[in-house]
């Protein structure tokens, strides 16, 4: 696994030495591919259960909401869980809150965006993931202008 | 071409019960039909009149699809039903014969087969349960080949030939053994087909199949006239004597077909001897009996001679059966369709599919089109969205919903309150399963979307829930292959019908049979 953050400098090249930084760095890069990889999967499998269980039953359950995306919401949680690995292992190193806080923040925003992308990206382009019937929610931004002309 | 002529009241309501299975795709390509009838006001008939009309309509428009592929034949080039009667407007018996005309000698014959009163009676509401004077009237139907002021014998005998010609012709007669112009209309019928001067040559091609309606329903003059209704005891069928007119036809077709004088190719008996009470008339617009389920048993089997004219020689019988559920009643099922030619699964599925597609129109896409909010976001149907919306002539546009409107009319008004009436409230037909409907009723309105799949099974049984949900995710899948030439609302109800082929055959129309 490779180094992702190796952007993110060492606040205190005094007390923390090159290795142990880079240590960090390995380890925060293991935490965040790790957490977004789980929230990933998490939110695909959520969604797609959520998708089946959403019925058609009457006419007026076509303009529901789509609640299934709701679920990348969950990014947030796989976030929370990054930060706190972080801090965890920060800690460790690091005396001064600020730092430790504000490299956590980092990791939340990032496993939580990357997660929330990947899965979003991930269900409009995998079709299976979401039931034939709702086949243009969850990129309806692309399919509400005028259909092009199709034959079969 | 298939030819279906239909005699009487029960014979048009034969019809309405054949028109239905051609609507749901069992029915030929093309069928040549027209009632023959001398009480022209009688109630069934209007019934069938308006059917026939309602029929042509959607034929039209989705008659290039799996519903209403059957192009009638109304003679003439006409659109209505056409109506043929020996008795020419409000003549009496003796005028049908031209009794003044007669000589002496023939006018002796005349008064020895008939009583005065019958000579004397009104022909305005038909024979009157009298077949002898049906028969009669009809007999004379050669005099009727080149009428100038009626061509329509002239007609049926030159499509007869060019059928011939081309193939086998198949004519089908349908019509009552125990009433008046039914149970005197088939044999005459048959001798007029099979006379020589009809067809020139190839007569032998000519396949003729009779389907004679035994009693199948009842009705009391005296209640009638206890509960102040007009009764006319002296002349107009009794449901007592109906019994012994069965009798006597069955008794008189065996005669013929043991001195090889039948002329028929096939004679299917149908009736139920359970039969219904239904409410008096001796004719006219009152005499408008619901729809039974025998006549659903007679177009079945029309449609099978149809499609196995190769049943030679033989009498059919069908009807329903006592079953352990029910001790001293009858019951139909799936299984007491008369079926040699016709698969009797293809029959029950296509009438599955149907159902299902009606249902599906009238409870969740009739409602759901007009909405607004769909014109907004079509992406929320995605079939809607690829193929219709935003596209002139679009199911949105104007002369789409004209189109889709006699669909709606059909199954609304027709297809559904007919079954209705065949699905009896006694719960002797178990061909459906009736939990699709809401308690009160079989049209628009009453349709149960969260027991949709229900209709998949007989009635009776517990079905497992089966809803709109997974019919709707059917019309998704298979919008792909819909007609991408057919027009709009032909489209639309090709996704609908291949939507329910799925569904039936994903649930239930793979399953042994019972």
């Amino acid at each position: 696994m490779g180094n992702f953050f190796e952007w993110l400098n060492n606040p205190d090249t005094v007390t923390i030495d090159y290795r142990t930084w880079e240590r960090f760095q390995i380890n925060l890069s293991l935490i965040v591919v790790g957490a977004v990889a789980a929230t990933v999967m998490a939110i695909l499998v959520c969604y797609a259960i959520h998708a089946r269980r959403l019925k058609i039953l009457a006419p007026g359950d076509i303009f529901r909401r789509y609640t299934p995306l709701r679920w990348l919401f969950l990014a947030i949680a796989g976030g929370i869980m990054a930060a706190i690995l972080c801090a965890v292992q920060l800690s460790a190193i690091v005396s001064g809150l600020s730092t430790l806080a504000a490299i956590s923040i980092e990791a939340f925003f990032l496993t939580s965006m990357v997660a929330a992308l990947a899965a979003y990206a991930l269900l409009v382009i995998v079709g299976p993931l979401t039931p034939a019937r709702f086949r243009y929610r969850p990129a309806w931004y692309l399919h509400s202008g005028r259909p092009e002309t199709r034959q079969s | 071409m298939d030819t279906l002529i239909c005699a009487g009241g029960s014979g048009a309501r034969v019809l309405e019960s054949v028109l239905h299975l051609c609507a749901v795709g069992l029915g030929p390509p093309r069928l040549r039909t027209f009632v023959i009838d001398s009480d022209g006001t009688n109630g069934s008939l209007d019934r069938t009149t308006n059917l026939v009309g309602a029929y042509v309509a959607c034929q039209k428009i989705f008659g290039k699809g799996p519903f209403f592929r059957t192009e009638l034949d109304l003679l003439e080039g006409s659109q209505k039903l056409r109506v043929w009667s020996p008795v020419v407007g409000k003549q009496h018996f003796r005028d049908v014969l031209n009794y003044d005309g007669l000589s002496p000698q023939q006018r002796e014959i005349v008064e020895l087969l008939f009583t005065d009163d019958e000579l004397k009676m009104p022909m305005d509401v038909g024979f009157r349960g009298h077949p002898a004077l049906g028969a009669a009237a009809l007999s004379l139907l050669p005099l009727f080949r080149n009428d100038p002021k009626d061509p329509l014998w002239n007609q049926v005998a030159t499509d007869l030939q060019q059928d011939v010609t081309n193939g086998e012709a198949h004519v089908v007669i349908a019509g009552s053994v125990f009433g008046g112009t039914g149970a005197s209309a088939i044999y005459p019928l048959v001798r007029f087909l099979r006379s020589p001067d009809l067809l020139a040559h190839n007569s032998e091609k000519l396949k003729i199949g009779a389907i004679a309606l035994a009693p199948y329903f009842q009705f009391s003059a005296a209640d009638a006239q206890a509960r102040g209704a007009q009764v006319d005891p002296g002349q107009a069928a009794r449901s007592e004597e109906f019994p012994l007119a069965s009798r006597s036809a069955a008794e008189f077709y065996d005669y013929l077909l043991k001195h090889n004088d039948w002329g028929l190719n096939a004679m299917y008996w149908v009736g139920d001897d359970d039969p219904v009470d239904v409410a008096y008339s001796w004719g006219g617009s009152a005499q408008n009996n619901p729809a039974h389920f025998v006549e659903l048993l007679s177009a079945v089997a029309c449609l099978d001679f149809f499609r196995a004219p190769s049943i030679r020689g033989t009498f059919y019988y069908s009807g329903p059966r006592q079953f352990a559920a029910m001790p001293g009643k009858n019951m139909l099922t799936w299984a007491d369709l008369p079926l040699s030619g016709l698969d009797r699964k293809e029959v029950r599925n296509a009438i599955h599919c149907f159902h299902l597609a009606g249902m599906a129109h009238l409870g969740f896409f009739s409602r759901l089109f007009p909405d607004s909010r769909l014109t907004d976001r079509p992406y929320l149907v995605p079939w809607y969205r690829d193929y219709f919306a935003n596209r002139p002539g679009g199911l949105n546009s104007d002369a789409a919903k004209e189109a889709i409107k006699p669909l709606t009319d059909y199954f609304s008004n027709r297809y559904f309150p007919w079954w209705g009436q065949i699905q009896d409230d006694d719960g002797r037909v178990r061909l459906l399963n009736r939990t699709a409907w809401a308690e009160g009723g079989t049209g628009e309105g009453y349709v149960q979307l969260s027991q949709i799949g229900a209709v998949l099974f007989e009635d009776g049984t517990s079905p497992p829930k089966q809803d709109m949900d997974s019919f709707f995710d059917w019309t998704v899948k298979v919008a792909k292959n819909s007609p991408a030439n057919a027009e709009p609302a032909s489209r639309y109800v090709s996704i609908l019908a291949s939507a329910a082929a799925r569904f039936v055959g994903a649930r239930h129309g793979d399953r042994a049979e019972e």
